[in-house]
């Protein structure tokens, strides 16, 4: 069941009603119930991981917090971090290592027998497992009371807006409101269907129609020139934003309605003026996920000068192996962490040179700037959206020279004009924060921004267009 | 509560303003794949109408027929449709013109079974779902939630708007008789698949072994009835395939000639490979494995308009 689906749309229209019709007491088990059924609408015999994951957390952080002696909660900890690794290794990497290991075993004319699983992917495998670990950790770092309601802490796992392609919660910022009785609240109704709209236009309107084209360029990539493969990766670069996005303020516009908060997972991403300051705004819940339980850990930025580079590089390539188990998002990772790094290496110089260091950037350094980064990021996209490494390199090669007519589709019209749109209304909600503070604006302005997005959804929406991205992570 | 009331109110008033103002502009375009060319072929009173997919709209050439026939003839098909488009284009023609003196309708391996794609790309059919119960019919056995959507006057032209900005007021050229040229010629060495025309996730052979669309022999055996009772000739024909898999042929032709056996008055012409093969075993007739070129065309309309003479005539 799809966040772009009429049966989506029909789900979420019950289960709102019976939501504000049952008392509170009821109300976790109905979200409980609700979130089995969207998520056993993908593969039903796979709720049986999460109810897995479910119970291992679950007596593992009520284990942390009733153990007084260290060495058992960090037992018990570990326990919880190694059989939640192995699930998500068993359903997501065994194959990976299992291919990798055959041809270097066939480089080395051994015999390696072991078949790869032929089995399919759970859907947002990597987004619930991390959130389950942050739980225990929080627990085990003692910045969260373990939950002894085990309905609340299984909608905590399961809550069907972010179930499947987050944002990655803490718990504390969600197991506190699952308790808090929500009253119905016809200005948060409107608000959250506001932001939803705007999500489901990001995906419908622009994501679904860059996708078409996208799709037919990277698909027969070798029969394109230069020119179309640099102007199909930057319309992947709007696809996959809106796309993401868009299933991100769509979890938040519903989850809002339910008085459920969720923490915002894009800001403007694009306009970054630097490296470090995209991944604040770029999945936000996944590269804070990073800093708090790996970069931090690791000792973050306060290592050796040499010790610096090595934590943010293991940092990012565990960031490309989150999202698959490909060699591409290993080279995408990779790709970011040396921009990082170069960056902080190329600050550094700056601080010793003594260059300006507080100097206020101008229009034009800043607009380059933004170019720059957008253009480093728009190559690991390459490797991100590509099938396989090699691919992915001739099509970098090839996009250095951008020569050649382009490849002209009709769709293009509407990519171009609904890029437009939201590269406008990102760069004006960057300053205001225009989505999550509807209430500072006039009636006219948000009747008219509904309108725009519902007529635009109307009119120029893909029915039937891909499914999100992230989903398969 | 009264915001959300003014709001809605709002939202339908604009929904069938710009409804209506589409749909004022649909209506007085005649040029473009998206409606357009529909809107023209429903102005034509040919006395043969060609109906199909672009293995039609490519293949067949109405001058051809009307200088071997002596009758007007004029092609409505239309390229990425098919079966579905063919039946609800008709259902709508009948209501403005009398009924013609032949139909004829391309029908391949995928026409008869039932396609999701199809489904959908009929959906430029929308602005003329008022005039014909077959028509919303289609439309709405897309899901059970579109009998809702199309409530909504602006659904109706959902994907179409650029389209219909593009094509606004244009006509086609004088003599324009719905025939598309097809330059080039096919090179076999480049094209080395074997077909597996519209559908392209399913080999020929997988579609000759799915059973046809209740639904679709429903339509087509209302059509023949129709046909019968009007004095009008009926032709299924299909039409060449570059390196046509012959054990699917085979399956689907005697598919096709079983579901036709009670359908009286359905004439089946199959000009292809496999009864023409010295002829349309030529890559030069082809541009590409699924369509003719001119040449291709041209020798393929003369070979119907003889079938349809002998027909006609009453020969065997």
């Amino acid at each position: 069941m799809l966040f772009n689906s009429f049966s989506f749309l029909t789900f979420f229209v019950v289960v709102t009603v019976l939501f504000f019709a049952l008392p509170h007491a009821l109300r976790w088990l109905l979200l409980l119930l609700a979130s089995c059924f969207f998520y056993m609408c993908f593969v039903p015999i796979y709720i049986l991981i999460l109810a897995v994951t479910i119970i291992i957390d679950y007596v593992a952080a009520i284990c942390i917090e009733d153990t007084s002696d260290s060495r058992k909660k960090e037992l018990f900890l570990i326990l919880s971090i190694v059989s939640l690794c192995v699930m998500l290794f068993v359903f997501k990497y065994f194959n990976f290592f299992n291919d990798n290991f055959a041809v270097l075993a066939a480089a080395l004319q051994w015999n390696y027998p072991i078949e790869a699983l032929r089995i399919a992917l759970p859907i947002g495998l990597s987004f619930h497992t991390f959130q389950s670990l942050s739980y225990v950790i929080e627990v085990y770092r003692g910045r969260q009371k373990a939950e002894r309601h085990f309905g609340i802490y299984a909608l905590y796992v399961m809550y069907f807006p972010q179930l499947v392609a987050g944002p990655i919660e803490r718990p504390q910022n969600m197991l506190h409101q699952f308790h808090e009785r929500q009253y119905f609240d016809l200005s948060r109704l409107q608000d959250g269907l506001t932001l939803a709209l705007w999500g489901l236009f990001k995906k419908v309107v622009v994501a679904d129609s860059l996708a078409i084209y996208v799709d037919s360029i990277f698909n027969n990539s070798s029969h394109h020139n230069g020119a179309t493969l640099l102007l199909a990766t930057y319309c992947f670069a709007f696809q996959i934003y809106c796309d993401f996005s868009g299933y991100s303020d769509i979890a938040r516009g519903v989850s809002r309605i339910y008085g459920i908060e969720l923490m915002k997972n894009f800001d403007a991403p694009y306009f970054s003026t630097s490296i470090s300051e995209f991944w604040t705004r770029w999945h936000i819940s996944l590269s804070t996920w990073f800093r708090d339980y790996v970069y931090i850990p690791l000792g973050g930025n306060r290592v050796s000068l040499r010790r610096h580079p090595f934590n943010l590089m293991l940092v990012f390539l565990l960031s490309g192996f989150w999202h698959g188990a490909n060699w591409t998002f290993i080279v995408w990772g990779a790709l970011h962490g040396t921009y990082l790094i170069v960056e902080r290496l190329w600050s550094t110089a700056r601080e010793w040179l003594g260059l300006a260091a507080n100097e206020k950037a101008g229009v034009i350094r800043t607009g380059l700037s933004m170019l720059l980064v957008f253009h480093l990021v728009l190559v690991a996209w390459v490797f991100f959206r590509a099938s396989d490494v090699s691919t992915a390199f001739g099509i970098v090669r090839r996009m250095l020279i951008p020569t050649g007519p382009i490849f002209f589709d009709p769709i293009l019209v509407q990519c171009v004009l609904g890029v437009a749109i939201v590269i406008v209304a990102d760069w004006w909600t960057r300053r205001t924060n225009y989505w999550d503070n509807l209430k500072c604006y006039p009636l006219s302005l948000r009747f008219a921004t509904c309108l725009m997005m519902l007529f635009g959804i109307s009119l120029l929406g893909v029915e039937k267009g891909s499914q999100f991205i992230y989903f398969q992570f | 509560m009264r915001r959300i009331i003014v709001f809605l109110l709002l939202a339908v008033l604009l929904d069938r303003g710009l409804g209506l103002l589409l749909g004022w502009i649909q209506t007085r375009s005649f040029t473009g794949d998206k409606g357009g060319l529909l809107n023209y072929a429903l102005l034509q009173e040919p006395q043969i109408l060609i109906l199909g997919s672009s293995r039609a709209q490519l293949h067949i050439m109405p001058s051809v027929l009307t200088e071997k026939l002596g009758l007007t003839a004029y092609n409505a098909a239309l390229k990425g449709q098919d079966f579905l488009y063919a039946v609800m284009l008709y259902d709508l023609w009948k209501r403005r013109h009398p009924p013609p003196k032949a139909i004829v309708l391309t029908i391949d391996i995928e026409s008869l079974i039932a396609r999701e794609s199809e489904v959908n790309t009929v959906h430029l059919m929308a602005p003329h779902m008022d005039e014909s119960a077959l028509v919303r019919e289609v439309l709405y056995s897309d899901s059970p939630f579109k009998r809702f959507v199309y409530v909504a006057q602006t659904y109706r032209f959902n994907g179409n708007v650029l389209s219909l900005a593009n094509h606004a007021f244009r006509r086609p050229p004088d003599g324009y008789d719905g025939f598309i040229v097809s330059p080039g010629a096919l090179n076999p060495a480049t094209e080395t698949g074997v077909l597996n025309a519209l559908d392209q996730d399913r080999t020929a052979l997988e579609m000759a072994q799915v059973p046809f669309s209740p639904q679709k022999l429903r339509y087509l055996r209302d059509l023949a009835e129709e046909a019968l009772r009007n004095g009008t000739r009926l032709y299924l024909l299909h039409t060449p395939i570059f390196r046509q898999d012959e054990s699917a042929h085979r399956l689907w032709v005697d598919k096709l000639r079983a579901a036709l056996a009670d359908m009286p008055g359905v004439r089946f012409v199959d000009l292809c490979i496999t009864t023409y093969p010295a002829m349309f075993a030529r890559p030069q007739l082809y541009r590409n494995l699924n369509h003719l070129n001119r040449d291709g065309a041209e020798l393929m309309s003369g070979l119907l308009a003889a079938e349809i003479e002998r027909d006609f005539s009453g020969s065997p």
